[in-house]
């Protein structure tokens, strides 16, 4: 099994436990770990943190030199995630990755070769990409989602050849996502229903 | 404005929904300027009808993320952290993570808190906009979890050097005077709680967390059966320390109970 897979499969198992045990004892922790062996110890921790908590006397104020610490550890997670490997159009990332075509990214992400162009552009109003979006387009790509975040926060621009004058113009207006996969007739059915299923 | 969806499935491929006044307060609050919106996330108590409950504020954290608006996410991060440095060390500890090990456990909590809320390729975070405090709890144990491995490895050290000989000898010369008797009681409540609580924070943190669970969780000291959690297996000492343990803490509150005269 994958470290990514049990990480999923230890997240899981957490959060259903949480979900099914509200007042977890002993017998019910003993049950969980004869199910799952392997996350014993986890399950262990957060049930005896759960039965002790009550117990607690709990210390006034705030350890401050501890928050400083962890304001620290914070911040360097946010700096690092700042730094990302600027991504110069989704074709190029694409090709980096043996994906040599739009189209064959669409096909990696689920997507149509419109609805990637139109993202490669900057066609599309960021505010309205799902998550999912970002997940299918790091894989595809392997790149960082803030690194396509980034990308995708850039000005928008007319396709090649749509224009005469020497400089590209530049457009102000963007589509919705989800209006553009309503819109575009080269998704299949299926296609267009699992993105507009994730339409808030 | 729409709020966007949570991407992430549980086990039974169902998606992950934040509760009702979660998204009720996000649609409330999502017209705010930042001045505003950072006014309510200061407000650090849940009930106060201002303050932005931590799922809200996990939500325009990474929302800020995605709109690459730096300042606000290093403003609403700074919020979300002062209102659960201090809970995450208290987790770490309640599972049985040493004082000696705290901040290193504290630190690698903070880290993937954070990473996980703002790493927009993943939807490991997505928990934290349902449920923030279980999420927390969540991370926390599998970091306490990390810890107590090591700190059993540690201690497995220990014993081999010799040094766990003179408290392995003492357990010994305890082990008759411990009660074979079912030592399951029901946890008290109200006023028989907070007595509880006085007196139990007389005992050694290691010391009153086994007294707790084998008093009032029924846990057991050790087991034929490897695959049941126990007390010897949990703090990776031999079943006579333990019993030991349980010993000097009946032995500490009879004591405090005749200087209080309770």
């Amino acid at each position: 099994m994958s470290d990514q897979t049990n990480r999923e499969q230890l997240d899981a198992v957490l959060e259903a436990y949480i979900e099914a045990v509200p007042e977890p004892g002993y017998r019910t922790l003993t049950e969980w770990i004869q199910r799952y062996p392997e996350f014993a110890d986890e399950l262990t921790a957060l049930t005896v943190g759960r039965l002790v908590a009550p117990f607690e006397v709990e210390p006034e104020g705030m350890d401050e030199a501890a928050l400083q610490r962890d304001l620290q550890v914070m911040r360097g997670v946010l700096g690092r995630r700042r730094q990302p490997q600027a991504i110069t159009s989704l074709s190029e990332a694409g090709k980096a990755v043996g994906l040599t075509s739009i189209k064959a990214i669409a096909q990696r992400a689920n997507l149509s070769a419109a609805l990637v162009r139109k993202l490669d552009l900057h066609l599309m109003q960021v505010a309205s990409l799902p998550a999912e979006l970002f997940t299918q387009l790091t894989q595809a790509l392997q790149v960082g989602a803030d690194a396509l975040q980034q990308y995708f926060l850039g000005q928008p621009m007319m396709p090649e050849g749509s224009f005469k004058s020497e400089q590209r113009p530049e457009i102000t207006e963007q589509e919705d996502f989800f209006e553009a996969v309503r819109k575009d007739p080269s998704l299949t059915e299926e296609q267009r229903q699992y993105w507009l299923s994730l339409k808030p | 404005m729409d709020i966007r969806p949570l991407a992430k499935r549980t086990q039974d491929g169902a998606p992950y929904r934040r509760q009702g006044h979660v998204t009720s307060q996000i649609g409330e609050f999502s017209s705010l300027e930042d001045p505003a919106l950072l006014q309510r996330a200061a407000i650090a108590r849940r009930e106060a009808p201002d303050s932005l409950l931590e799922e809200t504020l996990a939500y325009f954290l990474r929302e800020a993320v995605y709109a690459g608006r730096e300042d606000l996410v290093n403003q609403l991060a700074e919020h979300l952290l002062r209102r659960c440095s201090i809970t995450v060390r208290r987790q770490l500890l309640r599972q049985g993570v040493s004082a000696a090990n705290l901040d290193d456990a504290a630190q690698d909590v903070i880290g993937m808190l954070f990473g996980q809320i703002v790493d927009l390729g993943s939807d490991q975070g997505d928990y934290f906009q349902v449920r923030f405090f279980d999420a927390l709890a969540s991370l926390s144990a599998k970091t306490a979890a990390r810890y107590l491995r090591l700190q059993r490895r540690q201690a497995a050290a220990v014993a081999l050097d010799g040094d766990d000989d003179a408290e392995a000898e003492e357990s010994n010369a305890l082990t008759p005077q411990v009660s074979e008797q079912n030592r399951l009681y029901p946890p008290p409540t109200g006023e028989d709680l907070a007595l509880v609580r006085v007196a139990l924070g007389t005992l050694e943190p290691h010391i009153r967390q086994a007294f707790m669970l084998s008093h009032y969780y029924d846990f057991p000291t050790e087991s034929n059966d490897p695959t049941v959690p126990t007390l010897s297996a949990m703090f990776g000492k031999t079943p006579r320390t333990i019993r030991n343990w349980l010993t000097r803490a009946e032995e500490q509150l009879r004591l405090w109970r005749s200087e209080e005269q309770i």
